[in-house]
């Protein structure tokens, strides 16, 4: 197998600090000398993002033309990073993702066939902006959803918040993602290395944050973590299915029987989408309820379970 | 029999149907059906007409779009478009937020104005073409439109400037309405609003932004007799019941929403439904009988009453052409149906626990690895190659499988086996490495241990028998009978020993001629419980070996 390439991956809001960020990287010592590849995904306003980054040796790619629908179809991404492996072969490709991206959806291309052996998820780096954040998030559901599936968080724009709004928002994000690293940054400075972005999970160390969170005195952060979760009362579909949406981007992988009283349903989740079929029609009959086999990322299967239960109640 | 269009306009009026319609939203899609761009499709009335033509004669639909290309009413206000070979264009400049031009000073479009007389002059000509066809007219949705004008500041203007965006969402509700008008007057017989931007807001900004605007143009296709339909895509679950209360007859999601929840809040909200074909991973990566699965899927959870089957949205340029002829099998056939129903019974595996008790207890040590995929993953891709390199050194008495829980029954084992983290290596069902890659030494160590281990085990649990078959009265029996005795005595016992007189029990052990000496070999594999199906297989399996 040739060697992979490892996608670093920068979301966050609009405005957070991303194109910043890159231009860092670009014009810093982080990478190197090694061959970079950057894929550029903003909504609607490009290609203003391109030109705002540094000249230098690098490759630059813009996605989408700005199209909004980055929501719906990723073709236009599949094909772009094919087209990356073939002509350009980086030691690293960082994708600035727009800011109304869930990075969940460009996980789910990765793991396409066509893309499985030619990329490794590296780091996702994720901006918060310190002004704007408290005040975005509960109306824009993608901030959150950036939030939990970021390796890094850089709470930017520290300078600019009121100085007794931060230990909240930290909090806040905290509550969103237990395990993250946390840095208050300004003008989206942190010292990154090449291997910090390409290989998260083995630097661990070096990520570890620069406040207290006393979850990263017991070890590493939980990555991927498996749950089992029951009921033998029939569920509400609707409480069921609330509860799968809203905690989706800790469901990597699921699978099982959903007890909805006279339906039952053999249910399958995939990178927080869920799919369904009568447990019947797949040969298993049951009067055990509900039974589901998840594979959880960041999250604990305890809390989890409780979590699950109480919704059910 | 009735036609596609009194289907479609069956199911939206959630009457019973005796199939379920079929609506392909085919866009630039088209044109690639008749060799041409998006870019050469979008600008021409006869493209529209010849590609929309060839998608009704290959995927035999019961309703088509007449072009889905969000950025027709932006592009009379001044946005400026980027054109694409492979995609609808897309909007670069937002002439509200760049001050080029003031809301007060834009007009609702004009029939003349851009490129609608394209797209009035396509329907038309469909219209007469396919009368039997519900033929959809595409609007943009007041809040995706808005963010055209206005771009990103609309999400920090609803915090900070709420009456300005209320009144730029206004407007975009009367073009909308105007839009709707000119379609249905060409023949339109229904409206999509479709507004994929309000996946980006909560239930409560869509009430507060979002809802008057959107009751306002549903009402206003209602007075002229048609059908108004709400289209929505990506992450937008919270948003249904909203968007059921906004006086539409229809709404339409993607695959991001399971099918089931939007049925049942349509169904108490009295609203019609349709999706949810998946559009990425299915449609325009999948294969036919992927799309056959699919299909038949949403189909069974949609059912018969006001349900429509569809793709998520706008059908990717490049759609391979089988996959959406075979969704059309499905839809019109019933032994199709049928076919699709198997292959999903076959796609899938039942899934209780195993009940892992009784594993390890076969002959060789089994070392299973959990990974997410061995190819996909840095570590799992160390901690298999780990255990790929010690494998040579045990030869036969080892046996090493991975699990990639991206398979559906690899997740049933690392349930089963109570495995918690990815990577994770167990030996004979006992978690041993949990997310560290062990050093060659240490993995050996352990293989090692385990063998050990069972060679103890074995001696515990497996007991022979010997067994005396015949009559004190046959000659030498006597002396036989002393012989084994003092034999078992020397030895220190573990087996018993059993002595057998009667002739037809002696013969079937295939004896005839006595004294004789069988001896038994027998392996207690488990006591007290009942031990899963799948277990005593394996026992048989190296009985028979």
């Amino acid at each position: 197998m040739s060697e992979r390439i490892p996608i670093a991956l920068i979301a966050g809001f609009l405005g957070a600090g991303k194109t910043t960020f890159l231009s860092h990287i670009l014009s810093g010592g982080a990478l190197n000398g090694k061959k970079c590849a950057v894929l550029v995904n903003e909504f609607g306003k490009l290609p203003i993002d391109g030109a705002l980054l540094p000249k230098g040796d690098y490759f630059l790619s813009e996605l989408n033309q700005g199209s909004i629908f980055c929501v719906c179809t990723k073709a236009d991404l599949l094909k772009r990073l094919e087209n990356i492996v073939a002509d350009i072969a980086p030691d690293i490709l960082l994708i600035e993702a727009t800011g109304i991206a869930e990075p969940s959806d460009i996980s789910a291309i990765l793991a396409t066939d066509a893309l499985k052996h030619s990329y490794h998820p590296g780091a996702v780096v994720t901006m918060v902006d310190a002004v704007n954040f408290a005040k975005l998030a509960g109306a824009l559901p993608a901030l959150s959803a950036q939030v939990a599936l970021a390796d890094i968080l850089l709470v930017n724009k520290t300078d600019l918040a009121p100085p007794e709004t931060i230990e909240p928002l930290e909090q806040s994000l905290r509550a969103i993602n237990p395990s993250v690293p946390i840095h208050r940054v300004v003008h989206a400075q942190y010292p990154f290395t090449f291997d910090m972005l390409a290989n998260p999970k083995a630097h661990v160390e070096q990520y570890s944050s620069s406040t207290t969170n006393p979850a990263l005195k017991n070890g590493p952060p939980e990555q991927m973590a498996n749950c089992e979760i029951r009921a033998t009362q029939p569920l509400d579909r609707k409480n069921f299915y609330d509860f799968l949406n809203s905690h989706r981007h800790h469901i990597l992988r699921g699978k099982g029987i959903a007890d909805f009283g006279s339906d039952k349903r053999f249910v399958e989740i995939v990178n927080g989408t869920v799919s369904s079929k009568p447990a019947s029609a797949v040969g298993f009959h049951t009067d055990k309820g509900t039974a589901l086999s998840l594979v959880l990322r960041d999250a604990n299967p305890i809390l989890f379970k409780r979590d699950f239960d109480n919704a059910m109640a | 029999m009735m036609s596609g269009k009194e289907l479609v306009l069956a199911a939206i009026e959630r009457r019973k149907v005796e199939r379920i319609p079929w609506v392909p939203f085919c866009g630039v899609h088209a044109g690639k059906l008749i060799g041409k761009t998006a870019t050469e499709f979008l600008k021409s009335p006869k493209c529209i007409v010849d590609g929309l033509s060839k998608a009704v004669e290959i995927y035999k639909p019961d309703g088509i779009p007449v072009a889905f290309d969000l950025q027709i009413e932006a592009e009379t206000f001044g946005c400026e478009l980027n054109w694409s070979d492979d995609n609808p264009p897309a909007v670069i400049s937002h002439p509200l937020a760049d001050g080029s031009i003031k809301l007060e000073d834009l007009q609702i479009p004009a029939m003349s104005d851009g490129r609608i007389p394209i797209l009035l002059q396509a329907t038309r000509k469909l219209r007469a073409k396919f009368p039997d066809i519900a033929i959809y007219g595409l609007v943009t949705g007041p809040f995706t439109l808005a963010l055209h004008l206005l771009g990103t500041d609309i999400f920090m203007g609803m915090f900070d400037r709420p009456d300005y965006i209320h009144d730029v969402l206004n407007f975009c509700a009367d073009v909308a309405v105007a839009m709707s008008k000119m379609y249905i007057d060409e023949g339109c017989d229904i409206i999509a609003a479709v507004d994929p931007m309000t996946s980006q807001i909560g239930p409560d900004q869509f009430e507060e932004f979002c809802s008057k605007p959107s009751i306002k143009l549903f009402d206003a296709i209602k007075a002229r007799n048609a059908k108004g339909s709400f289209f929505v895509c990506g992450h937008a679950q919270n948003n249904i019941a909203v968007m059921c209360d906004c006086h539409c007859d229809n709404i339409s999601v993607d695959e991001n929403i399971p099918l089931d929840y939007v049925r049942d809040i349509c169904t108490e909200k009295k609203v019609s439904f349709g999706g949810n074909m998946k559009l990425t991973t299915v449609i325009l990566l999948g294969s036919p009988d992927d799309n056959k699965v699919n299909a038949f899927e949403c189909m069974e959870l949609g059912g018969y009453e006001g349900f429509i089957l569809a793709p998520g949205c706008d059908l990717p340029f490049a759609t391979p052409e089988e996959n959406l002829m075979a969704v059309a099998d499905v839809v019109h056939d019933e032994y199709q149906q049928q076919v699709a129903k198997e292959l999903s019974m076959r796609s899938t595996e039942a899934c209780e626990l195993l009940d892992m008790s009784e594993y390890g207890q076969s002959d060789k040590v089994i070392i299973d690895v959990i990974t997410l995929d061995s190819e996909a993953c840095a570590p799992c891709q160390y901690m298999m190659e780990a255990v790929i390199s010690v494998a040579p050194e045990f030869g036969d008495l080892i046996e090493w499988r991975e699990h990639k829980i991206k398979n559906p029954e690899s997740i049933t084992m690392m349930s089963s086996l109570y495995v918690r983290n990815i990577p994770t290596i167990c030996i004979d069902g006992q978690i041993k490495f949990v997310s560290r890659i062990p050093p060659r030494e240490e993995l050996v160590a352990a293989i090692q241990e385990r063998i050990k281990e069972k060679f103890a085990l074995r001696i515990k649990y497996h007991r022979g028998k010997i067994i005396l078959l015949g009559k004190p009265e046959d000659e030498g029996y006597d002396e036989l009978k002393q012989n084994v005795e003092t034999a078992m005595k020397e030895l220190g016992g573990g087996v018993d020993f059993v002595t057998i007189s009667d002739e037809e029990e002696i013969h079937q052990y295939g004896v005839f001629k006595t004294p004789a000496i069988v001896t038994e070999k027998y392996t207690v594999k488990s006591t007290g419980k009942v031990v899963e199906k799948n277990i005593i297989k394996e026992w048989i399996k190296t009985l028979n070996e």
